[in-house]
């Protein structure tokens, strides 16, 4: 659980740098609130960086656009994937 | 060509007050960067996140200069570039090597690819006609410009956005040191035109013009009408392209005021500069390379300098040579050519009137 926590953690602070969201901090961001549209707003351009950032640091590709859209929902969902999926 | 408007980021500060600076900056370190705005005025912070700065100084260069002109929409966006959005192309290079060319991301590759920025400002602006982007080097901005002529000669367009811009970084001027291109010795660059070493000092910028196919009615408006391109000429042809200028608009020798010339200190290449101050002795010469650094579209931050000075009708003391004391005097400032040197490859001839 407390793996989970962690993950999460390490997860937003990713996003923050990958996606260059600046000034914005890991707290900022809500586990439950969705990354597109609503909530943190991102748009197509960062759902490429998503994947980039899921397999430079996971090991995990995401071949399927269906599976991405549903493990890039959230960062709960994004930690979840990465934990049942991760590589490395 | 009637410059309606227009809006310059240079090592100067000459953003957005559409006149001339008063007092000009210089740098010790070889390498002349811009004095960049706040880019919160013209990008919104979901765009500003994944924009290099070169976009960032284009892309607010652009907004400036149509913002002064609200009621002309360019029916074309024409942009030359020597190299792009250098740092990002730079970013995505080591990511191929770092990655093994897996996993890299697209906003580097976007961004790195040339005309980014014309499509970022059609975008914005929601402009949906003819938009193309000139990459040649050291004749860049001087093609957009030639492109926008046959425009407007063709009855195509009234109003075009035509500009340029190029960025310098770390990595591109270590490479370009290697090559002999900049000056192995620290330069300050108000001592630029006194040097007698080889090399020159590194620049960059972006300006952009809101061209038009008529004058205001309420105030001077400077003018491009002449544009020659010349590839590693000897001194006869640039002998034929002075004289082809001259008999293409009327005029003669004596009828150019101000020779607005592209010295940059290096003694490895000189140009024609000194045939041309001979050839138009009675046109008092100016130089810009001490105050943009050289840089594969600088003739663009000549023609911006220039038009200050044809408009408001002063030359500013820093635009004269530092050991010449030549000056033009109160005669009215009517016709200015450009002749620019870009490493004894490129060279081009742009005259001005008001």
């Amino acid at each position: 659980m407390q793996e989970l926590q962690d993950l999460k953690q390490t997860l937003k602070t990713q996003i923050i740098e990958s996606l260059n969201l600046q000034g914005m901090s890991p707290d900022e961001i809500d586990d439950n609130a969705p990354l597109f549209g609503e909530g943190l707003g991102l748009d197509s351009i960062d759902s490429l960086e998503l994947m980039v950032l899921l397999e430079r640091n996971y090991g995990i590709k995401i071949e399927d656009a269906r599976e991405g859209r549903k493990a890039m929902e959230s960062v709960n969902a994004m930690a979840q994937y990465i934990a049942e999926h991760r590589t490395k | 060509m009637y410059i309606r408007s227009a809006a310059c980021i240079s090592p100067q500060e000459s953003f957005g007050q559409g006149e001339l600076f008063e007092l000009a900056l210089h740098r010790d370190t070889n390498s002349m960067t811009c004095v960049e705005p706040d880019y919160s005025k013209y990008i919104n912070p979901v765009q500003i996140r994944r924009m290099s700065r070169a976009l960032k100084m284009g892309f607010s260069a652009a907004m400036e200069c149509l913002k002064q002109e609200p009621e002309r929409i360019p029916e074309a966006i024409i942009i030359g570039t020597g190299k792009g959005c250098m740092s990002d192309t730079e970013i995505f290079l080591h990511s191929i090597r770092e990655y093994q060319e897996t996993a890299l991301n697209a906003t580097y590759f976007i961004h790195s690819t040339y005309n980014q920025l014309n499509g970022m400002i059609a975008l914005n602006k929601k402009i949906n006609s003819y938009n193309v982007t000139y990459v040649h080097r050291g004749f860049s901005f001087e093609h957009a410009l030639l492109d926008a002529a046959l425009h407007f000669a063709e009855g195509d367009a009234k109003n075009i956005l035509v500009g340029s811009f190029d960025e310098m970084t770390r990595e591109h001027f270590t490479v370009k040191k290697h090559w002999g291109y900049w000056k192995q010795e620290k330069v300050q660059s108000d001592l630029l035109l006194l040097s007698e070493t080889p090399g020159t000092i590194a620049g960059e910028g972006t300006s952009f013009y809101l061209l038009s196919d008529t004058p205001p009615d309420d105030k001077p408006c400077a003018a491009i009408r002449h544009v020659s391109t010349l590839y590693k000429p000897d001194q006869q042809d640039m002998q034929i392209a002075l004289e082809a200028l001259l008999r293409e608009n009327d005029l003669k020798p004596e009828d150019i005021d101000l020779l607005m010339l592209g010295e940059n200190g290096d003694t490895d290449r000189p140009g024609h500069y000194a045939w041309m101050k001979q050839t138009l002795a009675s046109a008092t010469p100016l130089y810009f390379k001490h105050l943009c650094g050289e840089y594969d579209t600088a003739t663009n931050f000549a023609c911006w300098l220039s038009r200050c000075i044809l408009e408001q009708q002063r030359i500013p003391e820093y635009a004269y040579h530092p050991a010449d004391d030549r000056r033009h005097g109160n005669q009215k400032i009517k016709r200015l050519l450009i002749y620019n040197n870009y490493f004894d490859l490129n060279q081009s001839l742009v005259l001005m009137n008001v």
